[in-house]
């Protein structure tokens, strides 16, 4: 293997080893996921918004039990799975998916509250839920499908 | 934590002990037999590359029984994240300064 002057790789064999580097952490942080997951989790994050619409004691239980069943699901699923434990995500790459279903729930808690126009959670519902379809499309695609 | 200064480490950077450095990098622990069939690496080869990696301090192996199977699994230590972060950097210096 060619290398650069006292050892150090030239800059080829840098960009390969980089990407040799990708591919590892690829192949450890994102498994192949089944469709059914994030149709489970684009179901619960849907149900957090809708639970908006419930009065504020039920609201809050069915808020608590969904982001439950997600972390649980997140976590079986991706995190804490058969023969690796702990993936450690990337935060480049969350953080599209993450300002986009997080922004997207701020954005109606401000409308809701100034406005009083609690319709804007079902809006809320049907664009958290298709950020977490349209990610896990892509996710399948580039990952590989599970099933 | 102060962020790790670009460093080239010859250690880490042979090809093979680079991929299972970036694998180890991606979670808190992962199981022998996973890493060996995502890195396409007989058992053997895995063991030797390990044990250099062990050797200068940068992997943890653990062993644990689960499910009445023993299991080895594996873990950058905290000086090994920081060698793998500080050479993954050199390497994208490299990289941005076209040197080479």
């Amino acid at each position: 293997m060619e290398t650069g002057a006292g050892g150090r790789p030239t800059e080829h064999e840098a960009r390969e080893a980089l990407a040799q580097v990708a591919s590892a952490e690829d192949a450890v942080r994102y498994p192949p996921l089944p469709r059914w997951f994030f149709l489970g989790q684009a179901a619960l994050v849907a149900c957090i918004c809708l639970a908006q619409l419930l009065p504020p004691s039920d609201a809050r239980n069915a808020t608590f039990a969904a982001a439950v069943a997600a972390i649980v699901l997140g976590g079986r699923y991706w995190l804490f799975r058969d023969r690796v434990s702990g993936v450690l995500p990337s935060s480049a790459d969350m953080l599209p998916f993450l300002a986009g279903t997080v922004g997207t729930v701020l954005a109606c808690l401000v409308v809701a509250e100034t406005t009083g126009a609690r319709w804007i959670w079902i809006v809320g519902a049907v664009l958290v839920a298709g950020i977490v379809l349209g990610t896990g499309r892509a996710y399948r695609r580039t990952y590989g499908d599970a099933g | 934590m102060p962020a790790e200064a670009p460093a080239f480490d010859e250690v880490i950077h042979a090809p093979h002990r680079l991929r299972i450095c970036a694998a180890l990098s991606a979670a808190h622990q992962v199981e022998f037999g996973f890493l060996q069939e995502r890195l396409g690496l007989s058992k053997s080869a895995l063991s030797k590359h390990l044990s250099q990696l062990a050797a200068a301090g940068y992997v943890a192996q653990d062993r644990a029984v689960r499910d009445a199977r023993s299991r080895l699994w594996l873990s950058l230590t905290p000086r090994g994240r920081r060698a793998y972060t500080a050479h993954v950097k050199a390497l994208r210096e490299i990289v941005g300064n076209g040197d080479g």
